[in-house]
Order: C-alpha cells, then sequence, then structure tokens
C-alpha cells in the first residue's frame, strides 16, 4: 500500500472510530435496519441549521428548492460535480446502494446533489446525471457564484475550481455526505468511504428517531 | 503493512524518466487498440515462478452525462517488486486512460478532495491522432479546446520528488478525511504483495467515456507492468 493511501486509511479509521463505527458492522450489512442507535456518521454540535438554503432545482426547471426533507422524511446533501472519476460516483453509487438496502423505507430518503462546478454540470444534462443514483433527485445549479459560497458555507463545505494555465481544471470539493431532517437541521454527516451498509443502518437510525419525535 | 521505503526510492528515480515514454505508450495503444504482446524487450527479466495476478476487475457504472470513468482491481505481485506504468483501453471505451490515485489533500481543506478532471492529451504531439475517425472523433472535441492541455497533475508539476512525498505525510496529519486525487506514473507491486486499486484509492481513470458503462459489459484494459511487460485483463461493469 502506498503511503499516501495508508494515510487515508488511517484517517478514515480514526474518522470511524471517533464517530463510533468499531462495532456492529456485521449485523449491520446483514440487517441494516437494525435497531442499533449508534451512528458511523459524525453529529455534528451544535446542530448546523440548513432551513434557509435555497438554491434552484434544474430538474424542475429551476424552481426553488429549500435543503429541508419533506415531513417524516430525511434529505441527503452532497456537494461534488459530474466530471469527477472516483469520489463522486462512488458516494453517490453508496447512496444507491444504501436506499435498496432500506426497502419501503427508501422512499424517506432524497437526495439533493448540488454541483459546484456550473459551467460544465449544465442545467440539460445535470438533472440525468445525479438521478441516476435516485430517481426523482433534486439537481440543484446556480450560477451565481454568491449564492453557491452562502449555501456551502451553511452546510460547512467548502470548494474550488480553478482553472491552470494550461488549461487543466482543478476542482476540489468537500467529500461529506449530509443528512437533513424535515426541519431543516444537518443531523448527521459521513466522510468519504462509508460503507454503504453502515450508510443504511444509521438513515434507518434517524428514520427512527424522527418518527419517535413526530408521533 | 510493511513499506518497502528503499524499493519505492528507487523506482521513483526510474519513474521519472520514464514518464514521458510511458505516456506515449498509453495513448499509443489506447488508439490502435493494440494487443500485441511483443514485449520482449522488458521482460527479459520475467519471473520464472511466479506471475502477477490481477483479479476482480470491474468499473461502475456510469451515470448519464458522467464523462469520467474509473477501474478498480487487485493485483498480486509475481516472483520480484515490479510496478503497474500504464494502462491503456480501446478507443470504443474512453479517450484515454490514466493511472490516478486519490490521496489526503495537501492543504488541510476540510474534508474535501481534489480531482482534476476533463484533461487531454493533444494528440498531434503524440501521434495517435491519424489512427482515430476524423469525422466521428468523440475525442476530437477535447482536442480542439487547447493544444496545450496536458495531464501532467500535481505531481510530475511541482517536481514529483520524493521528499515531497514524506512532507506531504506530515502535513496531512489532523485533517478530517481531505483528500486530493493526482495521476502517478507508477504503482508499485512488490513481489507477492497484494496491491488494491479500490475507490478512494488508485484507480485507472477512463477519461471521457465513449459510451455509458452498463452493468454486465465487460471491457478489456491493457496493464503495462514494467518488468512483467504487458497483460490484458477484462474488466466487469457492476451496478455498485
Amino acid at each position: 500500500m502506498n503511503v499516501r493511501s495508508t494515510v487515508a486509511l488511517a484517517l478514515a479509521l480514526a474518522i470511524a472510530a471517533l464517530a463510533g463505527a468499531c462495532g456492529g458492522d456485521e449485523s449491520a450489512s446483514t440487517d441494516p435496519t437494525k435497531k442499533d442507535s449508534s451512528l458511523a456518521g459524525i453529529e455534528r454540535q451544535p446542530t448546523p441549521d440548513v432551513s434557509t438554503v435555497t438554491l434552484p432545482d434544474v430538474s424542475a426547471n429551476g424552481q426553488p428548492f429549500t435543503t429541508i426533507a419533506d415531513d417524516g422524511e430525511l434529505l441527503l446533501v452532497y456537494f461534488g460535480y459530474t466530471n469527477c472519476p472516483d469520489v463522486c460516483p462512488t458516494t453517490l453509487a453508496d447512496v444507491r446502494r444504501a436506499r435498496r438496502l432500506l426497502g419501503d423505507d427508501a422512499d424517506r430518503v432524497d437526495l439533493a446533489m448540488v454541483t459546484i462546478d456550473p459551467a460544465r454540470d449544465t442545467s440539460e444534462m445535470f438533472p440525468g446525471y445525479v438521478q441516476t443514483f435516485v430517481p426523482g433527485a433534486q439537481a440543484l445549479r446556480t450560477s451565481d457564484a454568491t449564492k453557491l459560497r452562502a449555501a456551502a458555507d451553511a452546510f460547512g463545505a467548502d470548494y474550488s475550481v480553478e482553472q491552470k494555465s494550461d488549461g487543466e481544471i482543478d476542482v476540489s470539493h468537500t467529500a461529506y455526505l449530509y443528512a437533513v431532517d424535515d426541519t431543516g437541521k444537518l443531523v448527521l454527516q459521513w466522510p468519504f468511504g462509508i460503507s454503504s451498509d453502515d450508510l443504511a443502518h444509521d438513515l434507518a437510525t434517524l428514520l427512527d428517531r424522527q418518527s419517535a419525535e413526530t408521533n | 503493512m510493511s513499506m518497502p521505503t528503499r524499493t519505492r526510492q528507487h523506482h521513483r528515480l526510474r519513474r521519472t524518466r520514464h514518464l514521458a515514454c510511458v505516456t506515449v505508450l498509453v495513448l499509443g495503444a489506447a488508439a490502435c487498440g493494440d494487443d500485441d504482446k511483443s514485449s520482449s524487450s522488458t521482460d527479459t527479466s520475467a519471473p520464472s515462478t511466479s506471475e502477477i495476478a490481477v483479479t476482480e476487475v470491474w468499473a461502475r457504472t456510469s451515470a448519464a452525462g458522467q464523462a469520467n470513468g474509473a477501474a478498480y482491481m487487485v493485483i498480486t505481485g509475481g516472483a520480484e517488486d515490479d510496478s503497474l506504468v500504464g494502462a491503456s483501453v480501446d478507443v470504443t471505451i474512453a479517450c484515454e486512460t490514466q493511472l490516478h490515485e486519490t490521496v489526503p489533500a495537501e492543504e488541510g481543506e476540510e474534508g474535501s478532495m481534489t480531482e482534476t478532471s476533463t484533461t487531454m492529451k493533444t494528440d498531434t504531439e503524440m501521434g495517435s491522432d491519424t489512427t482515430v475517425g476524423s469525422d466521428t472523433d468523440p475525442c476530437a472535441d477535447l482536442d480542439d479546446m487547447s493544444g496545450d492541455m496536458t495531464t501532467t497533475t500535481a505531481a510530475a508539476g511541482s517536481g514529483g520528488t520524493d521528499a515531497e512525498t514524506d512532507d506531504e505525510m506530515k502535513d496531512d496529519e489532523g485533517m478530517d478525511g481531505a483528500m486530493t486525487m493526482r495521476e502517478v506514473d507508477a504503482i508499485d507491486v512488490p513481489a507477492g504483495k497484494k496491491v488494491v486499486l479500490e475507490p478512494g484509492g488508485y484507480h485507472v481513470m477512463l477519461i471521457r467515456l465513449i459510451e455509458p458503462l452498463v452493468a454486465g459489459d465487460k471491457f478489456d484494459i491493457e496493464l503495462e507492468f514494467e518488468k512483467a511487460g504487458k497483460q490484458t485483463v477484462t474488466a466487469e461493469v457492476r451496478d455498485e
């Protein structure tokens, strides 16, 4: 294993350990809805409020979409771009798989992807991309740089798109996947590399919590 | 896992020299759909006991509009230390193929990853232009975008020195899942050891997919090892 991969792995393991993800992996994989309240993701304190974030949804003709889940549901939010070869498709495919593991509850987990590369992720192609992973997913795109930055700030996300002098485009973006509840609270986030089993388990746990609160 | 430090340094020195020709090789092979196994000049020291084994070769299905893909695999080293120095796919799969690595970012951005995208060398200097249909060349627009576009990324652009690697490691401490992605010249394949190309780590980047990758499809990837020469493996497209 390469030096850097080792570092990455160590970091990932450290994060997972901090988040209390050391146990229950096997049981989670066989039954992701198992009632184990420990979460693999990270709960931030204080819980960020993203209920004021509104961006155009180009999968719905640019209608404004606010990052709040529907009642009793969860909204996953991801900042990425479609030219991304490795990390974005990996994370989004894990979301797809996690939703399958949730079975009937899959419909209670929606996805909104925010493109941090609106110049290349056009309104025409971007919805199709994100809906490959989650049918009906929101494709949030604004070419207003200030608005995009404000949205990312609300989540604690960062990004940059730079065209270098040689024409190469460097894109960097926060690799976290965020979960927002039906009040617009950012209740959990996962680092890159989380397994779809852990993701499904966390989602099931969050859905249970949300149901308990509303009942 | 133990780090064969001296071996790695040794490889790196050689890699730098090999960079230019490897790139030409990759592009040339991709453009020609070159199957030939005539790597006799490089496999004179081929192991007699065990050969490099490549298993679990796969690529993820591509999403609608997804320009670039990635292929993953497990490589088990042969009788002697070797390194993967190139990979190529047929022009019906992707315009270009590169070895890439997702690594912790240098700059310490929280949970962020840097990826270089839409990189394409001009084919004129690589001499592969003539092997691609001119009228329907799906890669032509990339060529037209900038004659000076280059695949050189952070590693080579900043000199790619060995010392840099150690510095990066120190800088990485305390960062929260932040990573960066870049092209690599070679991937070490130590004798008898398993090297895993997986999401978030090493991968064969497929630049500008020609057709969507559909679950169940298979395509060949020609791998080029420094000592063992070329080996063609078949990747399965998986919906995962």
